[in-house]
């Protein structure tokens, strides 16, 4: 799963359980990343990833001392951030961390919606083209059955084998390949009715 | 799929996680079975869609801190004598802080404490906004552990800057709450002095007649037993 084992993953928990808490910093630093680019898949949006990674963080280290086995770590800590993202795209108005420097209202004073944001930024996106075929990817993913949208994420964008994602989501390797590839064939469906055919991913590069 | 070939199987070859034999008799089959390479190509199609979503160059990053005494304990400290003098103010003071995240932002990095559970969080980038200056693979694995080992080190130092000029502004603000409290005690105490001094003077004013008057009668027995005594 690692390519980038600075400091082992086990030295750095034994360190924070000895009570070094940089230990837990370089453990986080280490992990943030990979954690923030599955949010941000997973929410479609910046600020709520990094919300999320904030609180899959939090906890982890309020709940480090509970992992019996450090070899689990890697799981453990992607099916935390895992039911995080899934809490907040059950609860779309719970509350929020709010940030001085990016706060981010409307005239009224409610905070923008994603969808808004989604404006705001292609409007700013100069590149219309490929962005056009961002907004196609993101709106098609966003309609696949969620289940089958996280085996997505976690093999096309974190590069996870097909036993390391059964380990996280805690199910059968075949259930996870299925998931996989109906997950495929339904974005095929839809992208194929939306004209996105062999020829336009390919020579758009 | 007419061919029989699970879709398990079709996966592990899409994604690379077949081996040596397997891999072998499936690339063999792949000759014969237009249905297998046809759907293999189908795939193709979301799997490279997908990488058409570019992830955004933003960064983020946070930092554990285990507080030394936060504000709202040295508060809670002072708490039951606040509850018996009912000084309200600095009560209501405490609790408003509990209920907040506590966020302030110094330049490039914005820090976030929630006092109802204790979290304090640090968000920074450890790296430029352009984004990475170099990839990864080129630089020797010892010099990229002594230039993150650096770079934690430069982050570990601010957030200890950061949080002492925050202990600071916390004494300034519970210097200005004890304050605040001594100046209503005080106030009491004076409304409370002039209350007394009224009643001492509605008490002493009737007393001072009476007095007065006993002392008129007194003056009176003493001039008439005065007269007597002369006739
Ligand atoms: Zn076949």
């Amino acid at each position: 799963m690692e390519t980038d084992k600075v400091i082992e993953d086990r030295t750095l928990i034994e360190g924070y359980l000895e009570g070094d808490t940089n230990s837990f910093n370089r453990l986080a630093w280490k992990w943030q990343d990979k954690l923030y680019r599955f949010s941000y898949r997973y929410l479609m949006n910046e600020d709520d990833a990094k919300e999320a990674v904030q609180m899959a963080l939090i906890k982890v280290y309020k709940n480090l001392k509970k992992l019996n086995d450090p070899d689990r770590f890697s799981s453990w800590i992607f099916q935390i951030q895992v039911n995080i993202c899934k809490d907040m795209l059950k609860h779309p108005n719970r509350k929020r961390f709010v940030s001085i420097n990016r706060e981010q209202n409307n005239e009224d004073g409610r905070p923008i919606s994603n969808m808004e944001r989604f404006a705001d930024e292609q409007d700013l996106d100069h590149d219309a083209h490929r962005s056009n075929i961002e907004q196609i990817v993101k709106n098609t993913l966003s309609q696949i059955p969620e289940e089958q949208r996280v085996v997505i994420i976690m093999k096309e964008y974190q590069g996870l084998k097909f036993k390391e994602i059964a380990e996280i989501l805690e199910c059968p390797i075949n259930t996870v390949k299925s998931r996989m590839y109906y997950g495929l064939q339904q974005m095929h469906k839809i992208l194929t009715k939306l004209n996105i055919s062999r020829e336009v991913l390919f020579n758009e590069m | 799929m007419k061919c029989n070939i699970p879709i398990e199987k079709l996966m592990d070859y899409f994604y690379g996680e077949l081996e040596n034999e397997e891999l072998r008799d499936f690339e063999n089959h792949l000759k014969t079975c237009a249905e297998c390479k046809e759907e293999l190509e189908r795939l193709e199609i979301p799997s490279k869609a997908l990488q058409k979503w570019e992830m955004p160059e933003s960064r983020m990053n946070v930092v554990f801190m285990t507080e030394k005494e936060s504000f709202l304990d040295r508060i809670k400290q002072y708490v039951p004598s606040f509850e018996w003098l009912r000084v309200k103010p600095v009560m209501k003071f405490g609790y408003g802080l509990a209920a907040i995240f506590l966020i302030l932002s110094v330049t490039n990095f914005q820090f976030s404490y929630n006092s109802e559970t204790g979290d304090f969080t640090l968000a920074t980038s450890l790296f430029s906004s352009s984004g990475d200056a170099q990839p990864v693979e080129q630089i020797s694995n010892d010099v990229l552990t002594q230039q993150i080992l650096e770079s934690q080190n430069r982050v570990l130092d601010m957030v200890t800057q950061v949080l002492s000029e925050r202990e600071q502004n916390q004494n300034e603000e519970f210097t200005n709450a004890l304050y605040e409290w001594a100046k209503n005690i005080e106030n009491e105490r004076a409304k409370e002095l002039q209350d007394f001094g009224q009643q001492v003077i509605s008490v002493i004013d009737p007393l001072a007649q009476d007095l007065n008057k006993t002392k008129q009668n007194v003056n009176e027995l003493i001039k008439t037993a005065d007269l007597k005594k002369q006739q």
